[in-house]
């Protein structure tokens, strides 16, 4: 077990209430934040993480270190998400499909209106974060279908299948969503790209 | 099967699972080969999905901007499970 990760859990064997409290502050944002991505609404992701601190205290006795502790309570927080998702997704999964932002990317031949910039790799890893923190901020504000499944499938890897089966819907519609999803996702990563000079 | 850049990037999706027949998937696959602005979209997407697992690396998962620090209710919500805990008297999971 990582020796920082060791000093926290004896804390937390010991009822340490101020070890338990740093650990909040640091990781809560976060488990919500992760919540989010699949529920949406913010008091549902906010319970999953009050969920997920309940759990790590009855569960922390078992917790092997074979990773570190903070991947495995955002990891549980992750599990909650998902089961409650399978469980309430007719409230989750609301609206429809959302747009198609491919519409306006052709023109009447089907042909690429403007030619699509491969996005270069960024030279520096703040580049590279301010990226991933633009994704992070856009995923949020697709339509609740396309957030989700695209988080499914491209955050969290899951396969198209067991995806579908999650969110009871079929393959073809979870395709059309990831589809879209990713489509606008595109478009707003472009859009931030454009509006800052390089 | 003629396939316009519309058509490639509406089943890109379809490709990537595998889904259509042979021929359809041959005329997506041939449709890339000659097209360079296609190309560079499939790598646009690739980027994009790369970034996207980064987002959900696990122990430190990348997080909007916009996400709060713990607010003091949260906390302190957190702290009432704690307080529970410790005299044993934490409710029992409810699933
Ligand atoms: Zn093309």
């Amino acid at each position: 077990m990582h020796p920082e990760d060791a000093l926290v859990v004896r804390g937390l064997l010991a009822r340490d209430e101020a070890v338990f409290e740093a650990l909040v502050r640091q990781l809560h944002g976060k488990l919500v934040a992760v919540a989010r991505r699949l529920l949406g609404e913010h008091e549902a992701a906010e319970d999953v993480a009050q969920e997920t601190w309940r759990r790590v205290l009855s569960s922390i006795a078992t917790f092997e270190g074979k990773s570190r502790l903070a991947s495995w309570i955002v990891q549980i927080a992750k599990n909650r998400a998902k089961t409650r998702l399978e469980r309430r997704k007719r409230e989750i999964l609301i609206g429809d499909e959302g747009l198609d932002p491919t519409a306006t990317w052709f023109d009447g031949f089907g042909q690429w209106r403007s030619s699509p910039a491969a996005w270069d790799t960024p030279e520096s890893s703040l580049e590279h974060e301010r990226q991933k923190q633009l994704l992070a901020d856009a995923l949020l504000t697709l339509p609740a279908r396309q957030r989700v499944v695209v988080t499914l499938r491209d955050v969290e890897g899951m396969d198209a299948a067991t995806a579908s089966e999650t969110l009871g819907i079929s393959q073809e519609n979870q395709r059309v969503l990831l589809h879209r999803g990713r489509a606008a996702l595109r478009d707003a990563v472009a859009a931030a790209m454009r509006a800052r000079p390089s | 099967m003629i396939v316009t850049c519309r058509d490639l990037a509406a089943r890109l999706t379809e490709l990537e699972e595998g889904v259509g027949s042979a021929v359809e998937r041959a005329s997506l696959r041939f449709h890339l080969s000659i097209c360079a602005r296609c190309r560079r979209y499939v790598a646009e997407l690739d980027r994009l999905k790369g970034l996207l697992t980064d987002l959900g690396r696990e122990q430190d998962p990348v997080v909007p901007m916009s996400a709060e620090a713990a607010p003091d209710p949260a906390v302190a919500r957190a702290l009432s499970t704690f307080r529970a805990w410790k005299t044993g008297e934490s409710s029992p999971d409810d699933d």
